[in-house]
């Protein structure tokens, strides 16, 4: 499991990237006169990064969340919470569901192969995509890790999924399910909406320890 | 060669030894992957800083080859020239780089303006440093294809 899993809220400020990590897209977000950075991961250096943008998630099921003030949270690692598992949260699942039925229509119509919702990562098109959701904002939400040391800045990391990870690999002793890191947004159309990454090498089924099935 | 040629010498083999620690394993130690910084000191007009990541590692002799991402990936490198004009401005070009970790020798291939299209250099050992988010190794050049000097940083930059 992760050391500690949260979420950080507040109203987007600026974005960039320090010279050598560009895998990460760093979201700066103002909490009172708290600015916190977020390392959202948006590559991966030898393999194969995936994302995905779901656009209209059901605001009923993020009360938990949406009903806390600015700041970091600790959330308990269970449905209840409000914490966020890519495979059990009906948050994710109802609409990516939608967009999976979708896509096999087509395919279906068209004789095409089968599309995924998840993204492959080529070059900078998950940061921008990320960058283009936080901009005009109302308000951001960012789920992950909390850095051990706020020093310069508090702010969170591991803001990707969190379970699956192949055995043997260096990240499957951090696994473990209701820990997934994302990025969700009250959009300035009114429509609340997220940002999702995960690694090619990590399975979307998984057992009741986040390891892969 | 000196005793004091041959300590550096030695500490040069020591941590070319770690960057193919690092690129056989971009995740050991808490890292993630493997930046670059080169800075050319010539004539001033001829002065520039070459930035990338040099994750990608090809075994090869006793160590390999660290290898610039390619053209269109992130982190794929580029040299920046500084045009003092008004208004300022700086000029990217975009450039290849390895990084030989059995001779120690980085070659760098661009269309660099006023400069030939290939430079390449061997380095010696500076210093080895934590910062900037990361594991640090600062050479200096020794041998060089022009009448240049560099320095390089490479850093393993730690997980986020």
């Amino acid at each position: 499991m992760l050391p500690a899993y949260g979420v950080t809220i507040g109203a987007y400020d600026h974005s960039g990237s320090h010279q050598g990590q560009w895998l990460h897209e760093l979201l700066y977000l103002k909490a009172g006169e708290t600015l916190y950075e977020c390392a959202v991961d948006v590559n991966e250096p030898a393999g194969i990064f995936q994302y995905m943008m779901l656009g209209s998630l059901d605001r009923s099921l993020f009360q938990a969340i949406s009903a806390l003030p600015d700041g970091y949270h600790s959330l308990a690692r269970d449905s209840a919470s409000g914490a966020i598992d890519y495979i059990r949260s009906p948050l994710i699942q109802q609409p990516e569901g939608c967009l999976m039925a979708f896509f096999g229509f087509i395919s279906g119509i068209f004789g095409s192969r089968t599309i995924s919702v998840w993204n492959d990562v080529t070059g900078n098109e998950a940061g921008n995509a990320l960058v283009g959701l936080v901009t005009g904002s109302a308000r951001v939400y960012v789920f992950g890790a909390p850095y051990a040391n706020p020093n310069p800045y508090p702010g969170m990391h591991d803001v990707h999924m969190n379970q699956g990870d192949p055995l043997g690999s260096v990240f499957h002793p951090l696994d473990g399910i209701w820990q997934d890191g994302c990025v969700i947004v009250d959009g300035s159309d009114g429509r609340l909406a997220g940002y999702f990454g995960k690694f090619a090498t990590q399975s979307l089924t998984t057992d009741s320890n986040g390891w892969p099935i | 060669m000196t005793i004091t040629e041959h300590h550096e010498h030695n500490r040069t083999e020591a941590a070319l030894k770690t960057l193919t620690g690092w690129g056989r394993d971009p995740n050991s130690d808490g890292g993630e992957n493997i930046a670059f910084s080169v800075s050319r000191q010539g004539a001033p007009s001829d002065a520039f800083l070459a930035i990338g990541d040099c994750t990608p590692f090809t075994p090869q002799g006793n160590r390999g080859v660290l290898t610039g991402q390619p053209p269109g990936d992130t982190g794929a490198p580029v040299a920046c020239f500084i045009d003092f004009g008004i208004p300022l401005s700086v000029n990217q070009v975009p450039c290849t780089f390895s990084f030989d970790l059995n001779s120690g020798k980085i070659t760098l291939v661009g269309s660099f303006p006023g400069l030939p299209s290939s430079l390449d250099f061997t380095v010696e050992f500076d210093k080895r440093f934590q910062g900037a988010g990361g594991d640090n190794i600062l050479f200096h050049s020794e041998k060089t294809s022009d009448h240049a000097g560099y320095v390089i940083a490479v850093q393993h930059v730690a997980a986020s």
